[in-house]
């Protein structure tokens, strides 16, 4: 938990509920990339990754693949590396979900494909993040991590 | 640091002789090498250098399981964009009136002449439907070739002659029965309506690809 901590650069006690959500959002993306990265055989865990996907886009209007590479690795300092075989089959399923739409430009003599969120997207973002808070709070229950106390 | 036409070139030629064939798979993978090649020109390494390098990440197995992984995307897809078509269609005034229309006139020739000249008429409308599918086909002949999605939405047709093949094996004995005659007048005015909201959906996916063909010749 310390490198949570470390990461983020602040340190907290959860139980007061003064924190505010976006800090605890954060926190819980951080968490949850590192264990991402260290199960990242876990089914579970590769299920997730259209999370981050979602989470990033509702950030910015609009995104391309490698881009999205570059984020999720500048946000976690290099711990998190999505690899293009695990990116695009996760665009790909949202953009024929519906979740995703896209649009395509021209940009430096090459075509960039953008994703950005639908409006079905959207909501889908918040769900899956509750989903996903739901799961980090039980696995605190679980596993009775203490923030920020060491 | 942007690359060069000649540079961005030989990654679309690199992709091409790894097996992605199709030119709406492989712009998106093209953009993913680019932007890595220039990141690593902007830290000082060179294009062939940095080349290499994305090169072992883009591997003939890797891109062949891609180009499959999207295929089975499309396909998705395509589905969603006709159910989508179906439904806006449904509630269409113009549609309604129409297919009341076509099935009066179908229920008018069974009783007034021979009940096969129905078949006959509902067959004309497809094949009418096919010759423009095919007219649209050949017009940018290049850019439907060599596109997945247009690939893809094409094999749809053939599913519609094969359904409509069915109802040409109804025999003339078999419907002296009013209720029969009815039945077969609404299966020919729905698989009509049917093949017309894929010409529909497949003529918004030729103008989408064409778009985008367009942007990377532009």
């Amino acid at each position: 938990m310390a490198k949570i901590n470390n990461l983020i650069g602040i340190k907290y006690d959860i139980s007061h509920k003064i924190i505010p959500k976006k800090i605890i959002y954060i926190n819980y993306l951080c968490i949850f990339v590192i264990e991402f990265r260290a199960m990242s055989n876990s089914k579970l865990y590769k299920g997730s990754l259209a999370t981050i996907i979602l989470k990033l886009l509702s950030q910015q209007d609009k995104m391309y693949g490698y881009e999205i590479t570059q984020k999720v690795k500048g946000l976690t300092k290099g711990e998190l590396n999505i690899t293009e075989g695990a990116l695009y089959p996760a665009l790909h399923k949202l953009e024929a979900e519906g979740v995703l739409e896209v649009e395509v430009m021209r940009v430096d003599n090459r075509l960039r494909k953008y994703y950005k969120l639908t409006e079905k997207g959207e909501k889908e973002t918040v769900s899956k993040l509750a989903e996903l808070e739901g799961y980090i709070k039980n696995m605190q229950v679980l596993f009775n991590p203490k923030f920020g106390l060491e | 640091m942007n690359l060069e036409v000649s540079q961005l070139k030989k990654i679309d030629s690199y992709l091409k002789s790894k097996g992605v064939e199709y030119w709406d798979v492989r712009y998106e993978f093209s953009d993913h090498m680019a932007c890595f090649i220039e990141s690593k020109l902007e830290e000082g390494s060179s294009f062939e250098v940095a080349f290499k390098e994305i090169e072992k990440d883009f591997t003939r197995g890797y891109l062949k399981g891609q180009q499959e992984q999207v295929r089975k995307k499309l396909n998705k897809y395509i589905r969603k964009t006709y159910l989508t078509e179906i439904k806006n269609s449904v509630v269409k005034p113009i549609y309604i009136l129409g297919l009341i229309a076509f099935g009066v006139m179908l229920k008018f020739v069974m009783e007034s002449y021979k009940v096969k000249y129905s078949l006959w008429i509902g067959f004309s409308f497809m094949i009418f439907l096919l010759i423009m599918i095919l007219f649209k086909s050949l017009k940018d002949f290049k850019m439907h070739k060599k596109s997945l999605l247009l690939n893809l939405s094409g094999t749809y047709v053939i599913f519609f002659t094969l359904v409509f093949q069915v109802i040409g094996y109804v025999k003339e004995q078999m419907l002296t029965n009013k209720l029969l005659q009815v039945v077969l007048s609404f299966s020919i005015v729905l698989i009509c309506f049917l093949m017309l909201t894929w010409f529909n959906c497949y003529s918004k996916l030729i103008e989408r690809q064409k778009k985008y063909y367009n942007l990377i010749n532009g």
